[in-house]
């Protein structure tokens, strides 16, 4: 391993026995079964498994976009079986999203799409925050395309701009849901790297789902979903 | 890029047609809601004019005149009973009628509304009528309101010539001596003050009759006290007022009598809902273009209540954009207006705060309405 995963510490994310349905009496249909797994500090995760298997289901609920019904989840000390609305808000922003669709603002320019996101860390001065900005556009290697709008800018360069975007804040964890499939394999390659290169210099944990094959030797674990069900012991490494 | 107001301005400014329209729908809003505004005030300002003018005490009134300026006549011997009650010191006919004016230099006829002024004290401040009154008891000669409408003719520049102007008032010849400075009002186009011998010339009506008493009280009576005792007095025969109620009066009238504050109300109404509609519609859509990206900011922690906030503070820089040049423009308007109308057309501080309060009002509506359609930015849905 080229970073240090600490598996003594607390897990950032504590998944047991979650399960998850949709819809309500008739209609209900579980989605997700007996699922338990854990991510430590610095640890990058990959969820793979065939489409509708439940990853990005998973992601939403770690993410505390979704509401728990059964099983336990406890992310960055918050247990999200009791938090109210205000709990998951305070735990969402110490949260890294990166989405498939990368859904900038399109009527700000690149750097002011991640120059918002430090809005939701006021404790962070002025100064500081429009240096971590330029810093991190610089290393998604955006250096002179920071006041380009995003129409202006191809996929990968978009795709760059939410991975800054989601990481100014220094997030103790990064949920990423299938961040190349709108890339080509060139920057595909390049965002993974840039996502590890991130985990080891901050020491974030990394959620990411992903179908890719060729990234999966990033990864420190992979957990393989079928049906709705973990498909392979989760200390396979 | 820290403060949401910075947001706004660059989600308003990004297109900038948009920002265009937005903005002129607030100056279409704020210029109809203050012209509008402008045109009741100016009817009220004006209509009041002349009952503001009265000095004297107490006001008489026949009972069924709804305002003074459409009088039931009463008996002038009513009148002059009066003051055989020891709180009045001195009463003053005053006689009203329309007037069929012929406009001496294109021969086209107008209507006037005509005062003739009793004997004794002026009880009504009408400027230079003092300084005219030798002139005024001569036979048929009057004293012009300058402040007509200029179809009447130009009577006062002819004056200021030393020319001698000669009309026909209900076809009689009526010299002008002089002019006044009154000011007309949404029925009156023009004025012209008489002696009382020289306005019964003109309208002959059944004798003894006025249209409007006015008393001057004794020195330290109380007009509310003296009001009281000659209404004992009279009876119901007389309407007897004080001099404010006189004015509430006539206010009164105008409130419920006239359909001023109704046609100029439904105008205001218009301009705020043209206004309310537009900023709606530019609002509402740049929420739903935008619901996938607003979810997302749900979803990496923005609150409800941040969403909310940015798009009432674009509805508020748009109130602000379009409240500037809506003045600005509605002061153009008032100009040309009171020009042409000769009304009193005065763009004052309680208006325009008022106005503001209103295009904030409707700016916020607006943004209200286009906001319902936030909670449809399910953060959930966009991995
Ligand atoms: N909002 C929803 N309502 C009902 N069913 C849903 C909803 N979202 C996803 N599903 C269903 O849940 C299953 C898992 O979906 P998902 O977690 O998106 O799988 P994956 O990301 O692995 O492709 C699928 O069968 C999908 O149809
Ligand atoms: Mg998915």
């Amino acid at each position: 391993m080229l970073h240090s995963i600490n598996r003594t510490a607390e897990p950032i994310v504590n998944v047991e026995h979650l399960a998850f349905s949709f819809g309500e009496g008739e209609l209900c249909k579980q989605i997700l079964f007996d699922i338990t797994f854990n991510v430590f500090p610095g640890e990058i995760v990959l969820l793979t498994g065939p489409s509708g298997s439940g990853k990005t289901t998973i992601l939403t609920l770690v993410g505390g976009l979704r509401q728990v019904k059964a099983g336990e989840l406890t992310v960055l000390g918050t247990d999200f079986r009791s938090a109210d609305v205000a709990d998951l808000v305070r735990t969402r922003r110490q949260i890294g999203f990166i989405f498939q669709a990368h859904n900038l603002l399109d009527f700000l320019s690149a750097r002011d799409n991640v120059a918002m996101a430090m809005q939701l860390h006021p404790e962070v001065t002025a100064t500081e925050s429009r240096e971590r900005v330029t810093e991190l556009l610089e290393m998604v290697g955006l250096k002179d395309r920071m006041d380009y709008y995003p129409a202006k800018l191809s996929g990968g360069q978009r795709q760059r701009v939410a991975i800054a975007r989601a990481l100014v804040g220094r997030p103790q964890l990064v949920l990423a849901d299938e961040p190349t499939a709108a890339l080509d394999s060139h920057s595909g390659r390049e965002v993974v790297e840039l996502l590890q290169r991130l985990a080891t210099d901050h020491g974030s944990a990394i959620l990411m789902v992903t179908h890719d094959n060729r990234v999966l030797n990033v990864a420190d674990r992979i957990i393989e979903m079928e049906d709705g069900r973990i498909k392979q012991p989760v200390n396979a490494l | 890029m820290r403060s949401s107001w910075q947001v706004a301005w660059k989600q308003l400014s990004h297109s900038k047609m948009k920002l265009i329209v937005a903005t002129a729908g607030v100056v279409v809003a704020v210029l109809l809601m203050l012209v509008q505004l402008g045109f009741l005030n100016a009817a009220y300002d004006s209509s009041l004019a002349v009952p503001k003018r009265v000095t004297a005490d107490l006001v008489v009134l026949s009972p069924q005149s709804p305002t003074f300026a459409t009088p039931t006549q009463f008996a002038r011997r009513m009148l002059y009973r009066l003051p055989a009650h020891p709180a009045v010191a001195d009463v003053q006919p005053i006689y009203l009628g329309t007037g069929r004016w012929k406009n001496p230099w294109d021969k086209s006829e107008r209507q006037i509304l005509v005062y003739g002024l009793g004997p004794g004290e002026n009880m009504l401040q009408i400027p230079g009528y003092a300084d005219a009154v030798d002139q005024l008891q001569q036979p048929d000669v009057g004293l012009f309101d300058r402040r007509s409408r200029p179809t009447f003719g130009p009577v006062s520049e002819a004056l200021t010539k030393g020319e001698r102007v000669d009309v026909e008032v209900n076809r009689r010849k009526i010299t002008i001596a002089a002019c006044t400075e009154i000011g007309v009002t949404l029925g009156v186009d023009g004025n012209l003050f008489l002696t009382d011998t020289n306005f019964l010339r003109l309208f002959p009506r059944i004798p003894g009759s006025i249209d409007l008493g006015l008393i001057r009280l004794k020195p330290e009576v109380d007009p509310a006290t003296a009001r009281d005792e000659l209404v004992r007095w009279c009876g119901s025969d007389l309407r007897i007022l004080t001099k404010a109620e006189f004015i509430a009066f006539e206010k009164h009238f105008l409130d419920t009598g006239a359909p001023i504050n109704f046609i100029f109300g439904l105008g205001t109404a218009v301009g705020f809902f043209i206004g309310f509609v537009i900023v709606y519609q530019i609002l509402y859509t740049e929420v739903s273009t935008h619901l996938p990206q607003f979810a997302t900011l749900k979803a990496i922690g923005f609150t409800d209540n941040y969403l909310l906030r940015l798009v009432i503070q674009e509805s508020l820089i748009l109130a602000v954009l379009g409240y500037l040049p809506g003045t600005l423009l509605s002061w153009c308007v008032y100009q040309v207006a009171a020009h042409e109308t000769k009304l009193p057309m005065a763009l004052t501080v309680f208006r325009l705060t008022s106005v503001l309060g209103l295009t904030i009002l409707m700016c916020i509506f607006s943004a209200a309405m286009a906001m319902r359609k936030l909670r449809a930015a399910d953060p959930a849905d966009i991995f």
